[in-house]
């Protein structure tokens, strides 16, 4: 009899640390991916405000004709005013392609004769592209978190606390064709 | 910045993913950055300064080819003592859903991870069986790469992780700049027309090159065709017959020699007839200024810019393959304006560009912080 109980509360002690040990690696892991979640958020914020500064330091070049530098540089300031991940960042994205004309116009400024011209696209597509793996990855690690949210260890032992949601960002930041052939900054 | 890389395959066994990590290695060192490649190789194995030996691999069975792979407590702790003296601000992982290596760094580090995903061939049937298991070390992966928008297609498909594309590197001046193999120099009486990979594997399209030989022949009678790869020709070249004295079967070729006849040659034909994810070598000849025409896969239609680059034609269909070998010969004028297209298109796959685009997904997972945390062996015993 008393081999039994022995055994029985054995099987309940064990069953007892498993369940603890799910639930302790559970909350490391939510908790990694809500620190991971700020992180990328802060790059993503950075990034566009650098892109925004980029295209209003153009827009103040005289590299484009007035009307041009004008909205572009409207949209650059609306963009940092703002400060987050709102539709100031799309209709920057969309003022520049504009700004930026088709492909042959784009690999043409790019090669052309006037350096200052070819460094600053440089320079944009270089913060433009940041702004693409930073979206990138931030949304990879909200949708990560939001499925890992939805486990039932998470859920029932309320494991992400107050932490909100995190929600994906989905901004419209798809470059001009022809920007990827822009030479990297060295 | 300190680096440490890992390559799940054997160090001393030649491979695109070998290549790759030698490539970026020696380029990130050329620009200054201290950089560590832990990679599998036996200990008396010749390698580079910058390579840790991680021990010796034993060939196993796995995703349907036998792969020399590195794993068991004594890697793990060589592994862990790696990462402990590296004190990398950041690790950079190749196929870590490989059982190998890769895998292992993934589940004993903690930090800023970057990860490389090269295969588009996953069997699914390895894939579930290990995916559980690792599915938690998935999440440190804080930036993934794939090498092809297939390789990308694979990873959101069976693991639900999305990547950013960076290709393989091409050291595109290399091959611009190669001087032309005289021996396959083409002329207009006498294009070369060349043809590069295995020659015993079906799949590379050895029949479909040859083929065409007919055809081309018909409208170009000085045509030589130039079969350079390793392998056993027997078998395909028993079809060409009469056609054989314009057939030249050279064997494996070095480096230099493979730039020299792709700089020399009038076509370079890709008639692969699967399993392609990428297509390094097409972006080789156009580096190098070969017109090319390539089978209709995927993955070369990417790369030629669905035409645009390089001519394309239905894959296996030697007659189709002819006319458009035909075409290139025939208008040197259309041919060279998509030549000089495709030296600005293969710019994007220059590793000057590649790097930056590497050193971008660094710098972004590294994020703004100041004495942002750096790479450490996990603590044993925690989750993966």
């Amino acid at each position: 009899m008393t081999d039994h109980w022995t055994g029985s509360v054995m099987i309940a002690l064990a069953a007892c640390a498993l369940l603890v040990t799910g639930v302790w690696y559970a909350a490391i892991r939510i908790d990694r991916m809500h620190r991971r979640v700020d992180r990328t958020r802060a790059t993503l914020q950075l990034q566009l405000a650098r892109r925004a500064s980029v295209a209003l330091d153009i827009a103040h070049s005289g590299l484009w004709d007035p009307v041009t530098s004008i909205v572009v540089a409207e949209a650059a300031r609306s963009a940092i005013e703002a400060e987050g991940l709102g539709p100031e960042e799309s209709e920057l994205t969309v003022a520049l392609r504009a700004a930026l004309g088709d492909q042959e116009q784009l690999v043409e400024d790019l090669n052309g004769d006037d350096p200052v011209k070819a460094d600053a696209l440089r320079e944009l597509a270089d913060a433009w592209y940041r702004v693409e793996l930073a979206r990138r990855f931030h949304n990879e690690a909200v949708s990560m978190t939001r499925r890992l949210r939805q486990r039932r260890t998470v859920r029932w032992f309320w494991l992400a606390g107050r932490t909100p949601m995190p929600v994906s960002c989905d901004i419209d930041d798809a470059p001009p064709a022809g920007l990827e052939l822009a030479q990297p900054l060295a | 910045m300190r680096i440490g890389l890992v390559c799940p395959y054997s160090w001393d066994v030649p491979g695109g993913v070998q290549f790759h990590i030698r490539d970026l290695a020696e380029e990130l060192i050329s620009r200054g950055h201290s950089v560590s490649v832990l990679a599998p190789a036996d200990e008396d194995t010749a390698v580079p300064p910058y390579v840790v030996p991680a021990g010796r691999t034993v060939p196993i069975h796995y995703n349907g080819s036998v792969a020399r792979l590195n794993f068991g407590p004594v890697t793990a702790r060589r592994t862990r003592r790696w990462l402990a003296d590296g004190a990398f601000d950041l690790l950079h992982l190749h196929e870590p859903i490989t059982p190998s290596l890769g895998m292992l760094a993934l589940l004993h580090a903690e930090g800023p991870i970057v990860a490389t995903f090269h295969s588009s061939q996953f069997r699914s049937r390895a894939l579930r069986a290990a995916f559980p298991l690792v599915r938690g070390a998935m999440e440190k992966i804080q930036g993934a790469i794939a090498v092809s928008e297939d390789a990308r297609r694979t990873l959101v498909d069976h693991l639900g992780i999305d990547a950013v594309i960076i290709p393989n590197g091409v050291h595109v001046a290399r091959f611009a700049e190669a001087p032309p193999e005289p021996r396959w120099q083409g002329t207009a009486e006498a294009p070369v027309i060349a043809f590069l990979g295995r020659v015993d594997e079906p799949r590379k399209g050895l029949a479909v090159f040859l083929g065409a030989v007919p055809a081309v022949v018909a409208a170009h009678p000085g045509a030589r065709f130039v079969v350079a790869g390793r392998g056993e020709a027997g078998l395909a070249l028993a079809q060409v017959g009469e056609w054989a004295s314009h057939v030249e079967v050279v064997g494996g070729i070095s480096d230099a020699e493979k730039a020299g006849l792709l700089k020399g040659c009038s076509a370079y034909v890709a008639p692969q007839t699967g399993g392609e994810s990428f297509g390094i070598v097409l972006v080789e000849a156009m580096s190098a200024g070969a017109p090319v025409v390539a089978s209709n896969l995927g993955a070369f239609r990417r790369v030629l810019d669905d035409g645009a680059l390089g001519r394309l034609f239905p894959v296996g269909e030697a007659g189709a393959l002819a006319d458009q070998i035909n075409a290139v010969l025939a208008d040197p004028e259309a041919t060279a304006t998509m030549v000089c297209q495709a030296a600005t298109g293969v710019r994007r796959y220059d590793w000057s560009t590649v790097v930056g685009r590497i050193m971008a997904v660094y710098e972004t997972v590294l994020g703004p912080a100041a004495g942002a945390p750096s790479v450490q062996p996990a603590p044993e015993g925690g989750p993966a």
